[in-house]
């Protein structure tokens, strides 16, 4: 008779063995383990809540596997791809260059739960977190091979992290931080709960459920797939956080209320936009917003507050961030669109604009004006104006433009001086985790730090494109060739 | 006990658990095994096209019997997976039961 899971488990997972060759933190040096004060029999209190044996994984992935190939050739077959619509399409071009390296970022950080992880327990279950980012990367590859005949921005999902674009270097200096840099117990807080459990769902299941409207089953498919491994590994991060409320809890509020800042700044860059600017109006489920009141306000902080952390001290300036920062962000992203290796959707046609305001009643006051300018521009025939002409300065955490976390009166300036140099913030959250820390972030130059320092040569915005590696045939313009500022047109207008 | 269909998530009670699966078969079979397995429960049905969130208020209990059931299909509940991209509350993961819920 085969034994039932539920017999043999507990014992398997506590499968270890006493060191004898050599001492215990060698094997398994703090620096990586994260353990710092917890005693080692805390980690015996350490319990997943998920699950899982290497026999239902491989049976599990692989039906999985089957599942996303099925569907990716049947949709290539039927040329899905190039009937899309041209602003969505850009949504995907982002998500492939500044997520496939980030899923083999979290290979190494799963593997180091593997290695060092302080239980175990934990250890065997990053064995198949690490087969799951394994399987994200090579999906985005796959996903991104197939259709690079058909644009050659598809090569970004490999060459992306090659390059000094400075969209992808912000998203690389988080994910440095937290996947690659993090001991265990502080990935588990920053990167299993934060981003894994609380972030990605808005992308991979509400951009996911956009997506499907606007045709792109493939895509969509794909990115729900993948999450139904993100829901699995995430709860890593639950056990750890139970072992820190027991015996650290302000270490894990800390480490989790950055993390919740930072990530609420990189979503605001890579799915705002692609929600409330790129996704076809009529294809829409709901706004940016609302999805992230339903995914991470209620489903995530909910379980937070049950395990006893306090929601962040900046949760009101969250909220009012919330209301704007992304709109902050779209407008930037697309004026400086020779920047970005996607064409950004400008998203303000007469009918979206009306769409705008009704999900959020202050977008005409802070954001009316500079479209309505950037109109009479286009319609003007001074496309010059519409253009930049340098680069906007940069926080020295988020690594995001000054002005783009909160509405346009929110512009105080949020600065520290560390050592004798003078860092700059987007926000005086930004510069609350850059103080409880400040080594951690010091001596790192931004785009326009390295700028300003002459290193990107000829000190031009031509110069700083060939430096990001950005060419022609990738660079972003408007989606619709800026056809939809004609209805603004004079001529049009009576 | 009764299913809700909800449009308007975040005026839920905030108190809701249970799975968030992708639209199908599944999904219902999973609706009905969780009517089956939490007699005098509410369930809440959110539907969004692509996922639907199928929640009960503090727990959410479904048995593999229910599921099997309710699907006119053997199915391990460590399959249910293929098509969970995410849950609600806390869970607690067994070969004839997962329960999701809240302590607090
Ligand atoms: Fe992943
Ligand atoms: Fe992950």
């Amino acid at each position: 008779m085969l034994l039932n899971r539920d017999d043999w488990y507990d014992i398997s997972r506590d499968l270890d063995w006493t060191l004898s060759y050599v001492d215990e933190e060698v094997a398994f040096p703090q620096c990586w383990t994260g353990k710092r004060a917890i005693p080692d029999e805390a980690w015996q209190a350490w319990d997943e809540p998920f699950r899982v044996s290497y026999r239902d994984y491989v049976r599990v992935q692989r039906e999985k596997e089957s599942g996303v190939k099925a569907v990716g050739d049947a949709m290539l077959r039927a040329g899905v791809y190039q009937k899309l619509d041209p602003a969505h399409v850009a949504a995907a071009h982002l998500h492939m260059g500044t997520t496939c390296m980030v899923e083999y970022m979290a290979v190494t950080m799963q593997s180091r739960f593997c290695r060092f992880a302080p239980t175990p327990r934990w250890r065997n279950l990053g064995v198949f977190g690490m087969l799951d980012e394994t399987r994200h990367t090579q999906l985005d590859l796959r996903f991104s091979h197939d259709l690079l005949r058909f644009d050659p921005r598809f090569d970004w999902a490999q060459k992306a992290f090659h390059t000094n674009e400075w969209g992808v270097l912000a998203v690389k200096n988080f994910f440095d931080d937290i996947m690659l840099s993090s001991d265990c117990v502080e990935a588990a807080l920053a990167t299993s709960l934060t981003v894994e459990h609380g972030f990605t769902n808005i992308q991979f299941v509400a951009l996911a459920a956009d997506a499907m409207a606007a045709g792109d089953v493939n895509w969509s498919n794909l990115l729900s797939s993948i999450q139904t491994d993100e829901a699995r590994h995430a709860q890593q991060g639950f056990p750890t956080l139970q072992v820190l409320m027991e015996h650290d809890p302000q270490r894990a509020q800390q480490a989790i209320d950055v993390a919740f800042w930072r990530s609420t700044r990189l979503f605001q860059t890579l799915t705002g936009p692609a929600m409330d600017y790129y996704t076809p109006l009529d294809q829409r489920k709901m706004s940016f917003k609302e999805f992230m009141l339903e995914w991470v306000v209620n489903h995530h902080e909910r379980i937070l507050a049950d395990y006893g952390l306090s929601k962040p001290w900046y949760w009101d300036k969250f909220l009012h961030s919330l209301e704007n920062g992304h709109h902050a962000m779209h407008l930037g992203l697309w004026f400086w669109r020779p920047t970005l290796f996607w064409k950004p959707n400008a998203g303000v046609s007469k009918a979206e604009r009306e769409w705008l305001n009704e999900k959020y009643p202050t977008w005409e006051e802070n954001w009316g004006g500079y479209w309505d300018q950037i109109i009479a521009n286009i319609n003007a025939g001074r496309m010059d104006l519409t253009l930049p002409e340098t680069l906007p300065a940069l926080c020295n955490v988020t690594q995001l433009p000054l002005g783009s976390a909160m509405s346009r009166h929110d512009l105080e300036p949020a600065v520290s001086v560390y050592e004798g140099r003078t860092y700059q913030f987007d926000s005086d959250i930004s510069k609350w985790c850059f103080d409880l820390d400040p080594a951690r972030y010091a001596g790192h130059m931004n785009v326009v730090d390295r700028f300003i320092a002459g290193q990107i040569q000829p000190m031009s915005l031509a110069g700083g494109l060939e430096w990001m590696g950005l060419t022609p045939d990738v660079m972003g313009d408007d989606a619709y060739g800026y056809r939809w500022a004609a209805e603004y047109a004079p001529a049009m207008a009576d | 006990m009764t299913v809700f269909d909800v449009e308007d998530a975040a005026s839920l009670e905030p108190n809701l658990v249970g799975p968030v699966i992708r639209s199908g078969a599944l999904a219902e079979a999973v609706i009905e095994a969780v009517a089956d397995d939490n007699p005098g429960a509410d369930v809440f049905v959110v539907d969004r096209d692509d996922y639907v969130r199928i929640h009960t208020a503090q727990t959410c209990r479904l048995t593999r019997a229910s599921l099997e059931l309710r699907l006119g299909r053997p199915l391990p509940l460590a399959a249910l997976e293929m098509d969970m991209p995410s849950f609600a509350g806390r869970l607690r993961t067994r070969t004839e039961e997962y329960l999701w819920f809240y302590q607090s």
